[in-house]
C-alpha cells in the first residue's frame, strides 16, 4: 500500500544561491542565513489524483519580506490536476525564519518544487533494505534517539535537505547529510526518508532509551536535482553579456567530446571553429584576442592538439563563464573575449574518485578530505593516439603513417577552511602536449624526428580573508613556466617564458548600495629564446618583392647558426570598479583597468574606462548596456627583436552592446542584445623597408596598420535545466570585417561568419538513460576567389587573379551531432558508457578550396566525416 | 577596355572522387584523411593539353650600367631586349594568335590593368612554337619603375647617410605577354633587368643553356638543325630524361647586401618537364634545397634533375601519334631556356 507523501525542497535554492554568492570574485553582498521553514504546512494530495496514482511536481516560486512573511507565491511549471492550487494553498501557509544577508534579516525570492508523491511501502523489518543500512546502537546520548547520514547512491554524495521522519517527529539533513531525531519512544520504529528527485526509502531501527541508532540511507536518484543548476543570483549579473554553463550541461552536450569548455562553442557570439580545432573565436576576431583564465590565471593554451580535449579534468571545474564582450575592469591582455574558468573550492566530506576511458586517452580523478577543513584533489589524464593508431592500422591489416598528439595534463589541489568563511588554497596544473609519429612500419620511425612539444605549468594560490563583513581581501600568487620547442632536422627552436604573477583584489562595501572593488596586477617575464638555426640572410635579387628578400632568406649553403637571448619584461595593472545601485531596480558599474607594460626599455601604458548599466524594468525583464575600452599588446612573436618589431603599440578596441533579458522561472530565458566592435592599431604584416639607426636597409615585419569592426546581434533561447530537460537557441548574425593595411578598405575578416545557429537538447530518458542532439547551421567563412592566373615566366609557376578580398564564401556549414548515455548505479559507485556521434548524416562541410596549377579548377576539402567516439566514465 | 576574365568565381563544380570516408574512431586519421585520400581531378601540370604559354625568354635577361649614385637607369643604357615566347596550342597547330608586350609596374595580380600606367611595347602574331618580339625599354618606364621600387628609395636615403652604403642591386622591368585569339586570353609576365656595377666587376645574369637530353643515362642526345631533339619510344614504356647543360649555366654571382657588403652566391637552377602526352613522374625539379633545415653543407648540386616518361600506352591518348616535349630551365633571376623534342613511336618488332 502506497500513502501520499509531499516533500517541499525549500532549503536548496538557498543554499545553492549561498554557494554561488560565495564564489563570487569580489564578494558581493552574501547571504549569511538562509531562510529556514519554521510553519511547514503540507498540502492535500489532489484525491482524484491519488486515486489515479498520479505523482507531479510543482515549481514555485515565493517571495518572502525580511520578516519571513510569504508576500507571493507564483506558480512557474504547473503540473495541473488540482497539484498547482495544493502546493500554492499549502505554501501560502508556511512559515520562516528569514533570510540574512550580510548578517541582517532580508527579502528573498525562492524558487522550489512541490514533490507530490505516493510513497513506497516500508522497508522489511530486519532492515535489509538495499537502500538503507541500519546501524548499531551507540553510545548514549540524552535525547538523541536517531541520528545518520544521507547520502546519493552512486556517488555518496550527501542529500541536503532530505525529510526524516518517525512517528510524525521529523529533521531534515543538513549540508553533509546529517540528520537527528530526538525524543522518540523506545521500540522498533519506522525512519522514513523522503527528497527530492530521490526515491523514497525506509528502514526499522530499535531505539532504546539511553541509546542512539546510527543509520545510512543510500538514496536512489530519480532524476537530474533541478538545483544542480547554477543560479545566476542578481548580485553576479555585472556584465551585458555572460553565459554560464550549469555541471550537467558540462559533459552532455552532443559534439563536445564529453568537454565542458567545448560547450562554449555553442553560445551566441562564437563563431565555429574549422574542423573540431576548437579556435576560440569570438565575435570574427581572432583567437589571440580572447584570453582563456583558470581561477584568473591566464593560460596559453585551453584545448590539446589537433582536437583534443581541453586541459583540465571536467570534474574540477565549478563553472565556466564566457564573456563574450564587455567584460569587467579585472580582465586585460584581450580585445575580444573571455573565458573564465573556475574550478571546484568545495571541501569533500569522504573520499570520491572517477576515472574515464575511451578509446584515445584515459584519466584518473580523486578527492578527500586530509584533515579536518582540509582537501585534495588530484588528477592526471595521458593520451595513447600513438600507441592505438599504429594497433588499430595493423588489425585493419592496412599500413600507413600518421602525425597524432601525445598530451598529458595534471591538476592538485589543496583546501583550507581557516577562520570564518576565510580560506587557502593551493591549485597546480600544467599540460604538455607533442606531436609523434604513429605509423605501422618500424623504420619510418627511426627515421623521422618530431621534436614539436608546448607546454605549460602553474602554480598559483589564493588568500581570501575577511576581516569584516563588509570587506574582504583576495590575494593571488602565481608562477609559470611555459616550454615551446620545435625540432626539424638539424636546427632546433626553443622558447621558455618564465613568469611570476601577484593579484590582490578588495572588495569593500561602504553603503548597501555601493561597493567597490579595486586591485592590482603586477607581472615580470623572462622570455629566453634559443636557436641553431640555418641563418637569416637577405636576398638581395632585383626584382624579387620584400618577402622574397628578407622572409624567406635563410641560408641555403647549410649554414646555422646559434641564437641564444633572454629578454626581460614588466606589468603593471591598477584597477577598479564600482558596482552603484542608486535604486533597488538599476545597477551601474563603471570602472577603469590602467596597464603598463614594460619591453625592451620601452614603456607601453593604456587607461581603460568600461562602463555597465543593468536595469530590472519587472516582470522578468532586465534591461542592460555596456561600453568600454580594451586593449593587448601584440602576439610575443611579433615583438622580437630580431623576427618582429619590437616598437609595435598596444592594440585596442572599443566594445559596445546593448540589449535584453527575460527570464520567466529560471527555466525559460531569452537574452538578445546588439553589439558594434571597432578595432584600432592590429598588428598586421608589413611590407615596409626602411633603414635603420645604422644605416643598413631592413624590412619592419610587423606594424600596427591593420584595424576592423565588428557589429550584429545575438540571441539566446535557453530552457534551463529541469528534471528531464535542458537545452537551448543560440542565434548570432553578425558581421566581422578588416583591413590589414592603412590604405585598404574594409572586407569581411577570416572568420566572419553571416549566421550562426545551434539548437542543442538533451533529454533523460529515465533509468539511467539520457540523449541529446545538437544542430548547427553556419555561414561558410570568406574565401578570396580566383578568376583566372598568370605564368610568371621567371619561376615557370603560376599566380591566381584574385578577386576582391574575401568576396566570395565557402559552402553553408550544417551538421548534426548526437550523444547517448547510460548511467548504472551502484550503492558506492557509478558507471557510464557513452557514445558521441559528429556529424550523423555526414554532411560534406566545406573548410577549404585548393585550386589545380593555374586556378582553373577547385577543390573543397571537406570537414570530418561521421566521427563516433566510444568512452566509459566510473565514479565512486 | 574590359580585360578582366569572364570566369566565375569558381570555374569548376567540385570533381571529388573522394572514396566515402567510412566511419572514423581517430580524430587525427579523420583529419588527415580528406587531404590524403582524395582525387581532386586536377589536371598534371606536366601534360600540355591545351593553349599554354610554356616560356619566355629575354635576350640579355640583364643589362648592367656604371654604378653612379643614386643609380638612376642612364637613358643611354642598352634597352632592346629580345624577347621570345614559347606557346603551345595542342590540337590547333597553326592557329593564328595575338602577342601584346605591354609594361608596367604589375598590380597585385601581376597584370598591367591601368591602362594610364601601361606602356605598349609590340604586338603581332604569334603560334604554336617560338615567336620573337623586339622590344625597347622607354627610360620613361625605368624612371617610373625606379621611382616606385622601395627598396631604390630605401637605398638612396641609406646612402644618403652613408656614402659608403651601397645597397641596391637593381630594378626590374616587368613585361606582360597577352596572348588572344585561344578560348580564352593567357596572360604571362617576364622580367628585364637593369643593374648597376655592384658590387664592381658584376657580371651580367645570361640565359642557362640546354646541351641535349640523356636517355635512361645512355648517351646525350643533341638537338638538330631545327633545334629539336628526336626521341623514340615504345608505347607504355617508361624512360628516364636528364638534360644537359653547358658548366656555364649555373653562374656564380655576386649581389649587394642590405647592410652594404657583398654576398657570393650561386644560381640554383630548376627544370620543369612537358609533353603532349604520356605522363612525367615530376613535373619539375630544382637543386634549392627544399628544407633550409637539413640542408647538406657540402652541397654542390643534387644528382635528381630527371624525370621519368611514361609513354601512351596503345589506346590511350596520344598512343601512337609523336609525342611533343618542351623542357624549360630557369635560374632564379630571370635566366631561362629551353630545349624542345619530339617523340616518335618505335615501330613494333
Amino acid at each position: 500500500m502506497k500513502r501520499p507523501a509531499i516533500i517541499a525542497a525549500l532549503l536548496l535554492p538557498a543554499l545553492a544561491a549561498a554557494q554561488e554568492y560565495k564564489r563570487d570574485e569580489a564578494k558581493p553582498p552574501e547571504l549569511t542565513r538562509p531562510p529556514e521553514v519554521i510553519g511547514f504546512v503540507p498540502a492535500t494530495y489532489p484525491p482524484e489524483a491519488m486515486a489515479a496514482r498520479e505523482q507531479a511536481d510543482v515549481t514555485l516560486r515565493i517571495d518572502l519580506d525580511a520578516t519571513g512573511a510569504v508576500t507571493a507565491v507564483e506558480v512557474l511549471a504547473p503540473a495541473g490536476r488540482g497539484f498547482d492550487e495544493a502546493a500554492v494553498e499549502a505554501v501560502r501557509a508556511f512559515r520562516f525564519r528569514p533570510a540574512e544577508v550580510d548578517g541582517a534579516p532580508a527579502s528573498i525570492r525562492l524558487e522550489y518544487v512541490y514533490h507530490f508523491r505516493l510513497e513506497e511501502k516500508p522497508a522489511a523489518p530486519e532492515g535489509g533494505s538495499p537502500d538503507a543500512t541500519a546501524g548499531t546502537a551507540g553510545a548514549a546520548e540524552p535525547g538523541v534517539s536517531v541520528r545518520g547520514v544521507v547520502r546519493e547512491r552512486g556517488t555518496r554524495l550527501p542529500v541536503v535537505g532530505a525529510a526524516v521522519s518517525v512517528d510524525g517527529v521529523e529533521a531534515r539533513t543538513d549540508a553533509k547529510g546529517a540528520f537527528e531525531l530526538r525524543g522518540l519512544a523506545p521500540g522498533r520504529r519506522q525512519v522514513r526518508v523522503v527528497a527530492p528527485d530521490y526515491a523514497a526509502a525506509s528502514a526499522e531501527v530499535k531505539t532504546a532509551d539511553g541509546r542512539v541508532a546510527d543509520l545510512t540511507f543510500a538514496l536512489r536518484p530519480t532524476m537530474e536535482n533541478a538545483y544542480e543548476t547554477v543560479v545566476r543570483g542578481e548580485h553576479e549579473e555585472e556584465a551585458v553579456a555572460r553565459y554560464t554553463v550549469s555541471k550537467r550541461e558540462m559533459t552532455t552536450v552532443p559534439g563536445t567530446f564529453g568537454d565542458p569548455i567545448r560547450v562554449v562553442q555553442n553560445l551566441p557570439g562564437v563563431s565555429r571553429s574549422p574542423f573540431v580545432l576548437g579556435l576560440l573565436l569570438v565575435r570574427g576576431a581572432y583567437p589571440g584576442d580572447s584570453a582563456v583564465h583558470v581561477d584568473g590565471v591566464p593560460v596559453p593554451l585551453i584545448y590539446h592538439f589537433l582536437g583534443g580535449p581541453s586541459i583540465l579534468n571536467p570534474r574540477f571545474l565549478d563553472r565556466i563563464d564566457f564573456h563574450p564582450g564587455n567584460f569587467g575592469v579585472r580582465y586585460g591582455a584581450a580585445t575580444a573575449g573571455i573565458i573564465e574558468v573556475r574550478t571546484r573550492p568545495e571541501v569533500p566530506d569522504a573520499w570520491h574518485g572517477a576515472a574515464d576511458l575511451n578509446l584515445l586517452f584515459a584519466g584518473g580523478y580523486v578527492e578527500g578530505p586530509v584533515a579536518d577543513g582540509m582537501s585534495l584533489k588530484l588528477a592526471l589524464r595521458r593520451s595513447y593516439y600513438d600507441a592505438v593508431i599504429p594497433l588499430a592500422l595493423k588489425i585493419a591489416g592496412s599500413s600507413g603513417t600518421s602525425v597524432v598528439p601525445v598530451y598529458y595534463d595534471y591538476q592538485a589541489r589543496f583546501d583550507a577552511k581557516l577562520r570564518g568563511d576565510d580560506r587557502v588554497h593551493v591549485f597546480a596544473f600544467g599540460s604538455d602536449d607533442a606531436l609523434a609519429l604513429a605509423t605501422t612500419d618500424d623504420r619510418t620511425s627511426d627515421q623521422v624526428n618530431l621534436s614539436t612539444r608546448t607546454s605549460f605549468h602553474r602554480l598559483t594560490g589564493e588568500w581570501l580573508w575577511n576581516p569584516t563583513a563588509t570587506l574582504s581581501n583576495r590575494l593571488s600568487p602565481t608562477l609559470g613556466l611555459d616550454v615551446a620547442t620545435f625540432d626539424m632536422g638539424e636546427g632546433a627552436v626553443e622558447m621558455v617564458t618564465v613568469t611570476g604573477l601577484l593579484r590582490d583584489e578588495v572588495s569593500w562595501r561602504l553603503h548597501p548600495r555601493l561597493e567597490l572593488r579595486p586591485g592590482i596586477e603586477a607581472g615580470i617575464v623572462r622570455y629566453q629564446f634559443s636557436a641553431f638555426a640555418p641563418a637569416i640572410r637577405n636576398w638581395n635579387v632585383p626584382g624579387s618583392d620584400v618577402a622574397r628578400r628578407f622572409d624567406a632568406g635563410f641560408d641555403e649553403t647549410g649554414e646555422k647558426e646559434e641564437i641564444s637571448r633572454a629578454i626581460h619584461a614588466g606589468s603593471f595593472a591598477a584597477y577598479v570598479d564600482a558596482i552603484w545601485q542608486p535604486w533597488a531596480f538599476l545597477k551601474v558599474i563603471p570602472g577603469v583597468r590602467a596597464q603598463s607594460y614594460f619591453y625592451l626599455g620601452r614603456e607601453r601604458f593604456r587607461a581603460d574606462p568600461r562602463l555597465t548599466v543593468r536595469a530590472d524594468v519587472g516582470a522578468g525583464v532586465t534591461l542592460k548596456a555596456g561600453a568600454g575600452l580594451y586593449s593587448k599588446l601584440p602576439p610575443e612573436f611579433y615583438l622580437d627583436p630580431d623576427y618582429g618589431n619590437p616598437d609595435l603599440d598596444m592594440e585596442w578596441a572599443e566594445q559596445y552592446s546593448a540589449g535584453v533579458e527575460y527570464s520567466r522561472a529560471r527555466v525559460l530565458g531569452i537574452d538578445l542584445q546588439g553589439f558594434y566592435i571597432r578595432r584600432h592599431d592590429k598588428a598586421s604584416r608589413s611590407r615596409t623597408v626602411a633603414v635603420d639607426d645604422a644605416g643598413d636597409v631592413t624590412r619592419v615585419p610587423y606594424e600596427n596598420d591593420a584595424r576592423g569592426r565588428a557589429y550584429g546581434l545575438e540571441l539566446l533561447l535557453r530552457h534551463d535545466m529541469t528534471e528531464r530537460f535542458y537545452g537551448w537557441l543560440a542565434y548570432t548574425l553578425s558581421r566581422s570585417e578588416e583591413a590589414q593595411a592603412f590604405d585598404q578598405g574594409l572586407s569581411p575578416s577570416r572568420f566572419d561568419q553571416t549566421h550562426i545557429l545551434t539548437a542543442v537538447a538533451s533529454v533523460r530518458l529515465g533509468r539511467g538513460w539520457e540523449a541529446g542532439a545538437r544542430f548547427r547551421l553556419v555561414s561558410g567563412n570568406p574565401a578570396t576567389p580566383r578568376l583566372d592566373s598568370t605564368y610568371l615566366a621567371d619561376t615557370g609557376r603560376y599566380t591566381p587573379y584574385l578577386g576582391s578580398r574575401d568576396s566570395a564564401r565557402l559552402g553553408l556549414f550544417h551538421q548534426l551531432d548526437f550523444r547517448v548515455e547510460k548511467t548504472w548505479e551502484f550503492e558506492k559507485w557509478m558507471f557510464a558508457m557513452y557514445l558521441d556521434v559528429q556529424n550523423v548524416y555526414y554532411a560534406r562541410n566545406p573548410e577549404f578550396r585548393i585550386w589545380d596549377y593555374r586556378s582553373r579548377k577547385s577543390y573543397e576539402i571537406t570537414g570530418i566525416p561521421i566521427l563516433p567516439t566510444l568512452g566509459f566514465k566510473g565514479e565512486f | 577596355m574590359n580585360r578582366g576574365p569572364s570566369l566565375p568565381p569558381y570555374p569548376s563544380p567540385n570533381p571529388p572522387s573522394c572514396p566515402s570516408p567510412l566511419p572514423l574512431l581517430f580524430l587525427p586519421l579523420a583529419l588527415a584523411l580528406p587531404l590524403a585520400a582524395c582525387d581532386t581531378g586536377f589536371e598534371d601540370p606536366a601534360l600540355v593539353k591545351d593553349l599554354r604559354v610554356l616560356a619566355i625568354k629575354a635576350e640579355p635577361p640583364e643589362v648592367i650600367f656604371p654604378a653612379v649614385a643614386p643609380w638612376a637607369v642612364p637613358a643611354d643604357v642598352p634597352r632592346a631586349f629580345d624577347l621570345t615566347v614559347l606557346i603551345a596550342d595542342p590540337g590547333n597547330a597553326g592557329r593564328p594568335l595575338t602577342c601584346s608586350l605591354s609594361t608596367c609596374v604589375p598590380d597585385r595580380n601581376r597584370r598591367c590593368e591601368d591602362p594610364a600606367a601601361t606602356t605598349r611595347l609590340a604586338e603581332g602574331p604569334c603560334a604554336d612554337g617560338e615567336t620573337t618580339f623586339r622590344v625597347d625599354i622607354p627610360s620613361a618606364v625605368t624612371a617610373a619603375a625606379q621611382a616606385e621600387d622601395p627598396f631604390w628609395r630605401a637605398c638612396v636615403q641609406a646612402a644618403a647617410a652613408d656614402p659608403a652604403a651601397n645597397c641596391w642591386s637593381g630594378l626590374a622591368v616587368w613585361i606582360e605577354v597577352r596572348v588572344s585569339g585561344g578560348e580564352r586570353d593567357l596572360y604571362a609576365l617576364k622580367s628585364v633587368v637593369f643593374s648597376p656595377e655592384l658590387p664592381a666587376g658584376r657580371k651580367p645574369n645570361a640565359n642557362p643553356l640546354i646541351t641535349g637530353i640523356q636517355l635512361d643515362e645512355g648517351a646525350v642526345v643533341p638537338p638538330g638543325a631545327d633545334g629539336v631533339v628526336p626521341i623514340a619510344y615504345a608505347p607504355g614504356a617508361t624512360v628516364r630524361m636528364d638534360l644537359t647543360r653547358d658548366a656555364a649555366s649555373k653562374e656564380e654571382y655576386a649581389l649587394p647586401t642590405f647592410e652594404g657588403g657583398v654576398r657570393d652566391l650561386v644560381e640554383y637552377l630548376s627544370i620543369q618537364f612537358l609533353s603532349d602526352a604520356g605522363s612525367f613522374s615530376q613535373f619539375s625539379r630544382t637543386d634549392r634545397p627544399d628544407n633550409p633545415f637539413a640542408a647538406d653543407p657540402d652541397l654542390v648540386e643534387p644528382a635528381e634533375m630527371w624525370s621519368k616518361w611514361t609513354a601512351p600506352a596503345a589506346g590511350e591518348t596520344g598512343a601512337g601519334r609523336p609525342v611533343r616535349f618542351w623542357f624549360v630551365m630557369s635560374d632564379g633571376r630571370g635566366g631561362v631556356s629551353w630545349i624542345r623534342a619530339v617523340g616518335t613511336p618505335a615501330p613494333a618488332p
